[in-house]
């Protein structure tokens, strides 16, 4: 066995399987980069299926992770939940996967566009107190499959306004004004799957309340 | 390492030491088989010990040796240098009958040895080093970049594996025409 050159392309298969169970999914995918051997050989393992034709974007603000092949797949975020990379990232955005994680965890990034399993009401409560902590641009964006505690929802937030969209979809909206402001304001949309969490004014909006603005000028001019 | 035979060098072995008992030890006597790598080195192990090894397992339990027997035919493992079955030796002796332990931070560090180490593992089945042998190389990878696992581990790149890849054929092509040229030469 001592001519056998001491090169990671030489390891049997058997064990190069048991090396990558106990790797990270960043260091696999550092590992794909090595050669190409290595690369076809991790795509090939069906034990890691996130990694077949998941392209995952990382710099210094923003994560991405979207597939062209895979849908609605559970993803489990516990390996890069503790990368520095994570904690600093501003903008999260995960394209056809159902992420596994409280949505809590999240509530550190400034915008968002995800897929959750579950959101319970009492958090949705804590991330809009998160809201109305700055009123630095922020935007959730998610659908789930299930929200918990729904009920108290009215008993938290008040009594909505409903809005219905072109396919007749309802949806409930609450503006909740920022503390010693005027003009900020946080909206907070939900419908049956869909949740909507922002702080940043649309451009209809901005054109509402400016003409508002300038009709209230006018009149208080006459 | 105690129950050890090192330095006997030839196929029939010498009359083995024996290996010292734990206070536990069983009433019945342990029975003890032989093995040898590369070196010839004969090595005595008790049959507690082998057990870690599924394949010197399986060939104890298939041959059915006596200890006469047993001390007659060594196991020849001949594609494993000499130390490395000293390492598994020892390995297998410290942990016989034991739980193993989460950490084992005695394998080697350097590469080429734990490499070996590795091979001879597998070959011989013994799960439980595999992992721990598996995990060392798992670290020795964690936190590098792409150019440095390649320096630790003798990875070529892919454009100078395509580059050898060629020469190789192009060489292959120069004999192979010259085979055919002395051939054709030879039949005139």
């Amino acid at each position: 066995m001592g001519t056998v050159s001491p090169n990671l392309l030489n390891m049997p298969e058997v064990v190069m399987k048991e090396i990558l169970e106990k790797l990270d999914l960043r260091n696999i995918v550092t590992l794909r980069k090595v050669c190409k051997p290595l690369l076809l050989f991790i795509d090939s393992q069906n034990s890691i299926p996130e990694l077949i034709d998941l392209s995952i974007f990382v710099n210094f603000e923003k994560i991405e992770v979207c597939s062209n092949s895979l849908k609605n797949q559970s993803i489990n975020l516990e390996k890069i939940e503790n990368l520095d990379q994570w904690k600093s990232a501003k903008n999260l955005s995960i394209d056809n996967f159902i992420l596994e994680i409280s949505l809590e965890k999240l509530f550190h990034f400034s915008f968002l566009d995800v897929k959750l399993r579950n959101v319970d009401a009492e958090i949705l409560m804590d991330l809009r107190n998160k809201f109305l902590e700055s009123t630095d641009p922020k935007e959730f964006i998610f659908t789930f499959m299930e929200m918990k505690n729904q009920e108290k929802l009215l008993e938290f937030l008040g009594i909505p306004e409903i809005l219905k969209n072109i396919f007749g979809l309802e949806s409930q909206r609450w503006k909740l004004q920022y503390p010693g402001t005027n003009e900020k304001f946080l909206e907070i949309q939900i419908s049956k799957n869909y949740c909507k969490f922002t702080n940043i004014e649309s451009l209809e909006e901005q054109v509402r309340r400016r003409r508002e603005e300038a009709e209230q000028l006018e009149n208080s001019g006459n | 390492m105690s129950s050890t035979e090192q330095g006997t060098s030839s196929a029939a072995p010498a009359e083995p030491t024996t290996a010292p008992e734990s206070a536990a030890a069983p009433e019945v006597p342990e029975s003890f088989y032989y093995v040898h790598g590369k070196d010839k080195v004969v090595h005595k192990v008790s049959a507690g010990a082998l057990q870690h090894s599924a394949l010197i397992h399986g060939m104890i339990s298939n041959l059915g040796y006596t200890e006469e027997q047993a001390k007659a035919n060594p196991f020849p493992f001949e594609n494993i240098d000499g130390d490395i079955l000293q390492m598994v030796v020892d390995w297998c002796n410290q942990h016989k009958g034991k739980p193993t332990p989460p950490e084992d931070t005695n394998l080697p560090k350097q590469k080429e040895k734990l490499f070996d180490l590795v091979l001879a593992v597998n070959y011989l089945e013994i799960k439980e080093l595999l992992t721990y042998c598996c995990k060392q190389v798992a670290m020795m990878v964690k936190g590098k970049s792409p150019e440095e696992i390649r320096e630790i581990w003798m990875i070529p790149t892919d454009a100078e594996d395509e580059a050898a890849e060629k020469e190789a054929k192009k060489r292959a092509g120069k004999e192979a025409a010259g085979e055919t040229a002395a051939a054709a030469g030879d039949a005139k």
